[in-house]
């Protein structure tokens, strides 16, 4: 996700000064995205007219997230109710986002595009080679945010098996966009699988790092030049454990072999 | 999963390759250990020359210095045992170590032998092993503390028992090998060893289930609990490690096979098949992790 630079925080004079306006700016509640599609102009001197004006990139995307969180946790609560009056209502409905409850929901679809272009950026990432050592050390260095992951190993369990995009990464935890309904069970059921309500609205994840291992593909190019275009993907194993660094910190960090007993096998 | 990660290969030199005879008892050992239930297997390849004049004998080109190949001579256990290679280096000159980056990038465990009390020290801080080991039937080069020991195991070094050793049949040597593998015990307190069996090939019925060693464990001063752990988890744990150097950069990001992150079943393990395009070194060749990709219809 890419964010609108802001002024970057304030001092306490320039907060005393402008709480009112804050509070004036409190009451419109506007998405995220919105700032994303309407150009801010930062560097005329009206930024102080700016939306983001006094406000961290950091803590709007926080409140951002949070916003989203309990969104979620509310429709979770408003489909129990619904479900509860009428218990038939879901089986006419295509999609869930069609609910005018799950609508401000994120939506796994509107990051397809993201990971169209983080897939074409690793496969350029990696070009040619074929040796282990110089692709898994390109990646280590890489962007993951676009990434499509999947949770292998986790110290909990809830997390297991959890497929989507990422769309931040910070030191502790990767949040990710999964897709409704979505998740392992379709692979191995062989009857219709039964989804909880928070897998049926999809949405964002949070997940810590810590024990946790994610696996993703990066596409390749077929083995021998001379058979027509196979195409070939490689799996890479992110080992959370070993990567708990900010991403900007990550370009430039010296990485070291430690003792693997954290790391399960 | 219970490892026995040293299994001597007929082999001390780089040129003179083991014959028919002496792979064939090989695998007749290899059966007999996975009868008493072992499922992973290294095979370990002591050059017999020190890090001091291993130089001058260690081929060039580096699809030569792993002689065992698994995939040619042992095609018979594929799918029944999980085989690795291992190499031993004896180090008596501290300052003749760089060579062991090299043996990092082809075999699957790098242990040392250190001869000496400063190549104890050197191997424990400088050098990125998987596992030190001794020659139990002598005297060892040094005594142990608790605090070079402690380090080891703390960065992640494990240390090796080899139950071969104490069924030794010299009364002498065995004395040798008790007293030697009880310091180790103390001076390690317990923590991060791990027992093979050390078997040639020609002491076949010296093989024993992993039950009964950690009853001879339990008499030597190691509990119950951590004799089985020498045996599952931290054998496991070894295996990791040396696995990871090659599958991963640095255990960050690590290529992902079928069989988890210690399976090299994809990888190619025949040295001596030399494909037209192959890159110097098989083993980190990626090209056997490739899947091809289901294009997706409509």
């Amino acid at each position: 996700m890419v964010l609108q630079s802001t002024d970057g925080g304030f001092t306490k004079a320039e907060l005393l000064k402008s709480s009112s306006s804050r509070k004036r700016r409190k009451k419109k509640k506007e998405s995220i995205f919105r700032s994303l599609i309407r150009p801010v102009e930062q560097k005329s001197g009206n930024n102080r007219h700016s939306k983001f004006y006094g406000k961290r990139t950091k803590n709007t995307f926080k409140q951002f997230i949070k916003q989203n969180l309990k969104l979620q946790k509310d429709t979770v609560k408003g489909l129990k109710k619904l479900l509860k009056k009428d218990p038939k209502c879901l089986d006419k409905l295509k999609d869930l986002a069609e609910l005018p409850l799950c609508s401000k929901i994120l939506k796994f679809e509107d990051f397809q595009e993201i990971n169209r272009l983080w897939n074409n950026y690793a496969k350029e990432l990696i070009g040619t080679t074929d040796s282990i050592t110089v692709m898994t050390s390109k990646l280590s260095t890489c962007e993951f945010i676009g990434a499509f992951v999947e949770v292998t190993h986790s110290g909990c369990i809830n997390n297991i098996g959890q497929k989507g995009i990422i769309i931040w990464e910070s030191q502790h935890n990767i949040i990710i966009v999964v897709p409704r309904a979505g998740g392992w069970r379709s692979d191995i059921s062989v009857t219709n699988p039964k989804y909880s309500y928070s897998e049926l609205i999809g949405g964002l994840r949070i997940i810590n790092k810590e024990g946790t291992r994610f696996k993703f593909r990066v596409n390749v190019d077929s083995e021998s030049p001379t058979s027509t275009e196979e195409p070939c993907y490689i799996e890479f194993e992110i080992i959370g454990d070993r990567l708990m660094v900010r991403s900007i910190d990550r370009a430039n960090k010296k990485f070291k072999n430690h003792a693997v007993r954290d790391i399960e096998l | 999963m219970i490892c026995d990660l040293n299994v001597v290969y007929p082999q001390d030199d780089f040129d003179v390759f083991p014959g028919a005879r002496e792979l064939n008892k090989l695998k007749g050992c290899l059966a007999v250990l996975e009868q008493l239930g072992y499922t992973h297997i290294a095979l370990n390849f002591e050059p017999k020359w020190t890090s001091g004049t291993i130089n001058k004998h260690m081929p060039g080109d580096i699809q030569k210095v792993n002689p065992i190949n698994v995939d040619k001579d042992f095609p018979e256990f594929k799918g029944r045992l999980k085989i690795y290679s291992r190499i031993t280096l004896k180090i008596d000159d501290p300052s003749q170590c760089q060579n062991i980056t090299k043996f990092q990038q082809v075999f699957d465990i790098v242990a040392v032998e250190p001869q000496t009390e400063r190549a104890l020290q050197l191997a424990i801080t400088n050098l990125e092993v998987d596992i030190i080991t001794f020659n139990y039937r002598e005297r060892l080069p040094c005594y142990l503390k608790h605090k070079t020991i402690g380090a080891a195991t703390e960065k992640g070094i494990h240390f090796e028992i080899k139950y071969s050793d104490i069924l030794e049949s010299g009364t002498h040597a065995r004395a040798q090998a008790i007293s030697n593998i009880k310091q180790l015990i103390r001076a390690s307190r317990s923590r991060g060893l791990l027992c093979t069996s050390g078997i040639t090939f020609e002491e076949r019925s010296r093989a024993r289930a992993y039950c009964d060693v950690s009853v001879l464990l339990e008499f030597m001063g190691l509990d119950r609990n951590r004799a089985s752990q020498a045996f599952k988890d931290w054998s496991l744990d070894v295996l990791l490690s040396g696995r990871l150097r090659i599958k991963s950069y640095k255990q960050v990001i690590a290529v992902s096979g079928d069989g988890g992150l210690i399976d090299n079943s994809l990888e190619q393990n025949d040295w001596s098949l030399k494909r037209k395009d192959a890159p110097t070194n098989i083993k980190i060749d990626a090209r056997g992790y490739k899947k091809r990709r289901l294009v997706e219809k409509d």
